[in-house]
């Protein structure tokens, strides 16, 4: 069975918000930009090289970007960045889904 | 059908940083039961984490009363600027400082009273910890019940785990957890690039205020109070300073799918790389199988041909080997070359009855 993955992105004001759906779960990450601080020990951190540094030295001396850049596509939704960011830009939720009884039986 | 629907049921959602079996970065400030509290760390906090409110003030105690004559007086070198009269009571100001400096946290310049304010009830003089107020006149008097106590909020989401809190508490009340241990300098060769009153990037991005101007205008930095996340080394635009980690404190990291490349990621938050190559997304080709290559058959070779070949050039060797000659065989097909050569070589030496090449026949 093929897995069915979903991902958005969003954006609106300082926050991104990037979304995974699977049949399995939900996983919704926030990146507010304006609680960043472009220290990029997530980009360091990533498994999956999904983040990249911006523009920082411009960002620090007035341009409004986010220091952080996401690939939705790369990113696996793992939440190494979310618990590692010192200055909590990050944030995730996750919603499990439960799989009906009738499809969990036909599998096995 | 409706059936279906119910079982599609979804469970709550979680906030992944509260799942307990992944690891987690430590930075939190605890209150210890030293803490009064007062309000002295809340306007210190850079990220605004702390709010500390109270549960009474005078105004809640009634009106002022009239005509009542009295003194009150600061003794300013017991008082220690906490700020719980001036939560209490609006007779007190709190005087902010006007440059702020993180070599002083301070963040005030001294208490001023308000007479005009004051009904010398004499409240104030028993919240006091430093005993520091003197009131005389005529007390208010209040139920036995009268507690003026406070509560302390640290908002751990905010917290960065700098320890300002800590350093202006006069009371050892609070318990700092730093989520990294490291090392901060300025670069001496660097430094005199360094504009402090017209770059300010790193005092931009400095998440716990940490920078500040010295006296003779150069750049200068709290190292007590930074968290080593180096958002400033990365800031600044003329290399003035270097961050090195040497520690992370994070929740244990339990047994589980994915653990070493939790434990890889912790790991590059000190060395700043990954220690794996990266093969997520690296896809090797299939070997292709190739058919052996045909032997390559030598053609056979005649000696005595060979001999009489040799023989026959040997004569036109000599002009053959000329640049010019050469330049012709090489641009031209044998059958005009060797006209074109036969040719030269009748201008050249009409005399000597050079025999003509072989090749021509």
């Amino acid at each position: 069975m093929v897995m069915e993955v979903q991902k958005d992105m969003t954006a609106e004001g300082s926050l991104v918000r990037c979304t995974q759906k699977t049949p399995e779960s939900e996983k919704v990450l926030d990146y507010d930009y304006k609680k960043c601080k472009g220290c990029s020990i997530c980009v360091a951190l990533c498994p999956r090289k999904a983040l990249q540094e911006g523009p920082l030295k411009e960002i620090a001396t007035g341009l409004d970007a986010p220091p952080v850049l996401i690939d939705l596509e790369a990113c696996a939704f793992c939440g190494m960045c979310v618990n590692f960011c010192p200055m909590g830009a990050f944030k995730m939720t996750v919603q499990e889904i439960k799989k009906p009884e009738a499809e969990v039986a036909a599998e096995a | 059908m409706t059936d279906q629907l119910i079982d599609h049921g979804t469970e709550e959602v979680v906030d992944f940083r509260k799942l307990e079996r992944y690891p987690k970065l430590i930075s939190e400030a605890v209150p210890n039961e030293k803490c009064l509290p007062c309000a002295l760390c809340e306007p210190v906090c850079p990220t605004k984490a702390i709010k500390v409110s109270f549960n009474k003030t005078r105004e809640d105690l009634g009106p002022l009363r009239k005509g009542i004559k009295g003194s009150i007086t600061v003794d300013q070198e017991k008082c220690n600027l906490c700020g719980r009269c001036a939560r209490f009571c609006k007779a007190f100001l709190l005087l902010d400082k006007e440059k702020v400096d993180p070599r002083d946290l301070k963040p005030f310049e001294q208490l001023l009273v308000d007479e005009e304010l004051c009904d010398y009830c004499g409240l104030c003089a028993a919240l006091c910890p430093e005993e520091a107020i003197k009131v005389e006149g005529e007390p208010l008097k209040v139920r036995p019940e009268f507690k003026f106590a406070g509560k302390i909020n640290l908002d751990k989401d905010l917290c960065i785990g700098c320890g300002r809190c800590a350093f202006i508490c006069p009371y050892q009340a609070i318990d700092v957890k730093r989520p990294f241990e490291g090392e901060i300098r300025l670069i001496p060769r660097n430094v005199p690039k360094c504009d402090p009153s017209g770059c300010h990037g790193c005092f931009n991005v400095c998440p716990a205020s940490c920078w500040y101007v010295d006296e003779k205008g150069g750049i200068g930095v709290a190292k007590d109070q930074c968290i080593f996340c180096g958002a400033c080394a990365k800031a600044c635009p003329k290399e003035v300073m270097e961050v090195k980690r040497t520690a992370v404190y994070h929740t244990p990291l339990k047994e589980m799918p994915w653990d070493a490349e939790w434990k890889d990621a912790i790991a590059s938050i000190t060395t700043g790389e990954k220690n794996r190559p990266d093969v997520s997304r690296t896809v090797m080709p299939p070997d292709i199988e190739r058919p052996p290559q045909p032997k390559v058959e030598m053609p056979v070779r005649d000696p005595e041909l060979l001999k009489l070949i040799d023989e026959a050039l040997k004569p036109v060797a000599p002009a053959l080997q000329k640049p010019k000659a050469r330049y012709i065989m090489e641009r031209e097909t044998p059958d005009i070359a060797s006209q074109k050569i036969v040719d030269r070589l009748k201008i050249q030496k009409p005399a000597q009855k050079k025999p003509e090449p072989r090749k021509e026949t």
